[in-house]
């Protein structure tokens, strides 16, 4: 939406000066359109009464003249002519017709209803053939019947509304329109004898007044027409002829209005013009009781009121003067003391929503709310500056808060896997002592058990230590006794080589073979003794041997479990060693991620604190725009 | 005397740290002592005075000291390409080459040398030939010692996890070419960035500023640890040390209290504080 529109139809201004206007107008207008209507309904008024008096006068003067022919029958019946034979009744008809000139026709028939004489001229004169009705009947037509009947009394006649009568209609060639006056002929002794009957010709009764008057009427106004209707509502006649069948031709009169004998009204004719209809009751005059007609004159209102357009047409000219001058009144004073003030502020208020704010406001001094408005403008415009400052520092804030809230997560991360790391090293540092435990434990219970092994194979030894004596012992004793074995084992081969030679010698004697068989019994005997020490010995050796060698064997069980013991003590110290070196690495590890998380904690500390202020901030604001939004200052 | 409340009083006025962030970890300290050992453990501390190291060892593990090279690229970024070039001419203007920048809180030194990478980046682009005649300085300040000698120390290696080089932008690459396509896991300052930059073991809530007429301050998400009232008197000191016109760049998630001395500018990614003022030659 520009800006220019402010100033143009959507702006303030214009509202105003149009609110001037109707307020200005509207009164004026009203005023003006009631005055009118008050005038236009007086001047109607007057119009119509004066019409209906006219038309009042017309249908008298009709009415007038249709009494005395009312009374003319009434008058020939007395005639001479009337009771007389058919040429002097012709004779006579044809002097009423020609001097009175308003009749087509005139009739005499007997008591019978048969035709006596009928005139035989026109009211101009001229031969008018009626031989064909003479000696024809009228008897059943209702102006014979009601004459001969008697009904027509003293000083009265037959009167009949306008008809088309078919005798009159033949004769004539025509319509036949004529009204019906008729009267009994009465003898000297007051017997109805004939009756005389008068067909008033329309055309020249009627319309000749009409036509008179129709002219009278043109004078006034082209437009009038005239109307004759019947009690029934028909249309009896019609002035202007031309108008027939036009718009401007009154070609019926509202029944209903047949209750009131005259009136006025005022309705729209078909071309769109305003009419005023005016209209009266033949009022019959004297014993003539006429057949309650009614005479319409319609005109068009308009030319009817002549004078009171002028006056209308000044009466708009001088209001169209006045509103122009209100106008122009209106919008100066409006415009500078509301529209320019207003305009002024609502720009600067629509820079200030642009975020410039480097105008004055001088129209903060008013009185008025336009300096209310001015001076709430001001509250607004220091809080928007303030606004302004605070968020822009915040957006960066939350922008860095963000970043600081991604480090957290980032940290958090970093964390996570350290604490891995950790919980890891950890858990191989508790293997680890575990090992390095059940280690201990094992060489605790090798040592314990080396340490019984040594016990075993000290007492072992201990047992060992005598068996060994005895085995030396025993060993030495084998030894002499082996020497002696020897010994003898020489003597006897000695023995053996002297048996041997003794033998070849004493192959005659043997005596120096009982001294060898004596030698060697007794080295036999010796020999036994001998065998049975050593036997014995070796016995003994022998039980020793056992005994040494499950000495021995228990003292190498011993040892050999010592040293299987210290065999796997050895692994244990070493696995140790190792599980050891695995924990400094392990330690420098944890050390190295502690160090991370101690970085991690401080980062995540300064986010948090960035990420409080930021909160800090973001609530001040917020807290600053409510008081803007309740319309407070700080 | 309630000990721990004490301690935590005693932490709030020496260093700023405010309650919400020192209570947990006095609790912690103090937990495992007895009522006797922890009244003479602060009775100790109070007496010593807040340059005294055994103080400052005790204030160590309070300290938060998260910082990594380039962080906040998105400042770093308008700033050295729309501020710097604009407070290189202003400077140019009046007479005087020189352009100092103090960053407050400098913890182990990483921003620092992100600084004086970046100023004398800006300065060969904005100067050319002429760079050499312009006296840069940066100074970093810090509460922490240890902080303070590992600044000093210019080497910073790389480690896993969070590291000194986790978020290195586009523009900053350069500097870091050798660490980043891993041929090496050390970075050491050059001679010239160690000429340019100096650190200062200084305490911002106590001790003056270590300079006066600074046309660039660096104060980053240090003053969401203090409590309100010593921020206010911070940024009341650090707008004091700036010169007309000069700039400070808080952190995003930090609050300028006291704008009116301020104008505010921004690329809507990046806010930062010029004060106002014209440079008088």
């Amino acid at each position: 939406m520009s800006d220019q529109t402010k100033y143009g139809t959507k702006g303030v201004g214009f509202k105003v000066v149009i609110s001037g206007l109707l307020i200005a107008l509207v009164p004026l207008l009203a005023c003006s359109f009631i005055a009118i209507r008050k005038s236009y309904a007086q001047r109607e008024v007057a119009e119509g009464q004066e019409l209906m008096g006219s038309v009042e006068q017309i249908a008298d003067k009709i009415d007038r003249l249709l009494f005395e022919r009312y009374g003319d029958v009434q008058a020939f019946v007395y005639h001479p002519g009337a009771s007389a034979d058919r040429d002097t009744a012709t004779a006579a008809a044809n002097f009423f017709t020609k001097s009175y000139g308003y009749y087509d026709l005139m009739v005499l028939a007997d008591a019978t209803g048969k035709v006596l004489a009928a005139n035989t001229a026109d009211p101009e004169g001229k031969p008018f053939d009626t031989s064909s009705l003479i000696g024809t009947s009228v008897k059943g037509e209702p102006w014979f019947e009601d004459s001969i009947s008697g009904k027509i009394g003293d000083g009265q006649s037959y009167s009949g509304d306008l008809a088309s009568d078919a005798t009159l209609a033949k004769l004539m060639r025509g319509q036949g329109l004529s009204l019906n006056f008729s009267a009994p002929v009465i003898d000297s002794t007051g017997k109805i004898i004939r009756v005389w009957s008068n067909r008033v010709s329309w055309e020249r009764s009627i319309r000749e007044v009409l036509g008179g008057l129709d002219q009278t009427f043109k004078a006034r106004s082209k437009n009038a027409s005239i109307l004759i209707v019947s009690s029934t509502g028909k249309v009896l006649e019609e002035f202007p002829k031309s108008a027939v069948g036009t718009g401007t031709a009154l070609s019926a009169f509202p029944v209903a209005r047949m209750t009131e004998k005259s009136g006025f009204y005022t309705e729209d004719g078909a071309d769109g013009t305003r009419q005023i209809v005016a209209y009266a009751a033949f009022p019959g005059f004297g014993v003539y009781k006429g057949h309650n007609w009614r005479l319409v004159v319609r005109e068009p209102l308009t030319e009817a009121m002549g004078e009171p357009r002028q006056l209308r047409n000044l009466f708009f000219l001088l209001i169209g003067a006045a509103m122009v001058g209100i106008c122009l009144a209106t919008h100066q004073v409006v415009t500078r003391l509301l529209v320019t003030p207003l305009g002024d502020i609502t720009g600067k208020t629509s820079r200030l929503t642009k975020g410039d704010s480097s105008f004055e406001l001088p129209e903060a001094a008013r009185a008025d709310e336009l300096g209310e408005l001015a001076r709430a403008l001001e509250i607004f415009r220091r809080n928007a500056g303030k606004i302004r400052t605070m968020t822009t520092q915040t957006a960066l804030s939350v922008d860095e808060a963000s970043t600081a809230i991604g480090q957290i997560s980032d940290g958090a991360r970093l964390q996570t896997t350290q604490l891995n790391q950790i919980s890891t090293a950890i858990g191989e540092s508790f293997g680890a002592i575990k090992l390095v435990t059940q280690n201990a434990t094992a060489g605790r219970q090798k040592a314990e058990h080396a340490s019984s092994s040594v016990e075993k194979g000290k007492a072992a030894v201990g047992d060992l230590t005598p068996i060994v004596e005895a085995i030396a012992q025993n060993s030495r004793k084998i030894n002499q006794i082996t020497q002696v074995i020897a010994q003898i084992a020489n003597r006897t081969h000695i023995l053996s080589l002297n048996a041997a030679i003794e033998a070849a010698r004493a192959g005659e004697h043997g005596k120096g073979f009982v001294v060898v068989a004596q030698e060697v019994g007794k080295l036999a005997e010796s020999s036994a003794q001998n065998a049975r020490q050593i036997a014995d010995i070796v016995e003994q050796a022998a039980t020793d041997s056992q005994r040494g060698m499950e000495a021995a064997g228990t003292v190498s069980g011993a040892m050999q479990e010592i040293a299987s013991a210290t065999r796997e003590t050895t692994e244990s110290v070493r696995s140790i060693a190792v599980a050891m070196d695995e924990q400094q690495a392990t330690l420098a590890q944890i050390n190295g991620n502690v160090d991370q998380l101690r970085n991690i904690a401080m980062a995540n500390t300064a986010s948090s604190e960035e990420i409080t202020a930021t909160m800090v901030q973001l609530s001040k604001l917020s807290n600053d725009t409510r008081l803007i939004a309740e319309f407070k200052s700080e | 005397m309630n000990p721990a409340e004490t301690l935590i009083d005693t932490i709030a006025s020496q260093a700023g740290l405010r309650e919400e962030i020192s209570r947990p970890k006095v609790e912690q300290l103090l937990a495992p002592m007895d009522f006797g050992g922890r009244l003479a453990f602060v009775e100790r501390l109070l007496r010593a005075s807040p340059t005294d190291r055994e103080w400052l060892e005790f204030i160590e593990p309070f300290l938060i000291h998260e910082t990594y090279f380039y962080r906040h690229p998105s400042q770093l970024q308008y700033l050295g390409q729309n501020v710097l070039p604009a407070l290189f001419e202003e400077r140019k203007k009046s007479g005087r080459k020189v352009f100092r920048v103090w960053c407050a809180g400098c913890s182990s030194g990483e921003e620092v040398y992100t600084i004086g990478l970046m100023l004398r980046d800006a300065l060969r682009s904005f100067a050319q030939a002429d760079a050499a005649a312009w006296e840069t300085s940066v100074i970093g300040t810090d509460l922490s010692p240890d902080m303070i000698q590992k600044a000093s120390m210019g080497r910073y290696t790389v480690s896993s996890g969070l590291n000194s080089f986790r978020d290195i932008p586009a523009f900053g690459r350069q500097h870091f070419e050798a660490v980043l396509s891993q041929q090496t896991t050390t970075w050491t300052a050059d001679e010239g960035l160690r000429k340019s930059t100096s650190f200062q073991q200084r305490n911002l809530l106590k001790d003056p500023a270590p300079a006066t007429d600074i046309d660039l301050i660096l104060c980053r998400n240090i003053l969401i640890y203090f409590k309100e009232a010593d921020v206010r008197a911070i940024l009341t000191k650090l707008e004091g040390s700036l010169r007309p016109g000069g700039v400070l760049l808080l952190g995003p998630a930090d609050t300028m209290r006291n704008a009116d001395g301020f104008d505010m500018l921004s690329d809507g990614r990046a806010l930062l504080w010029k004060k106002k003022g014209r440079l008088s030659p």
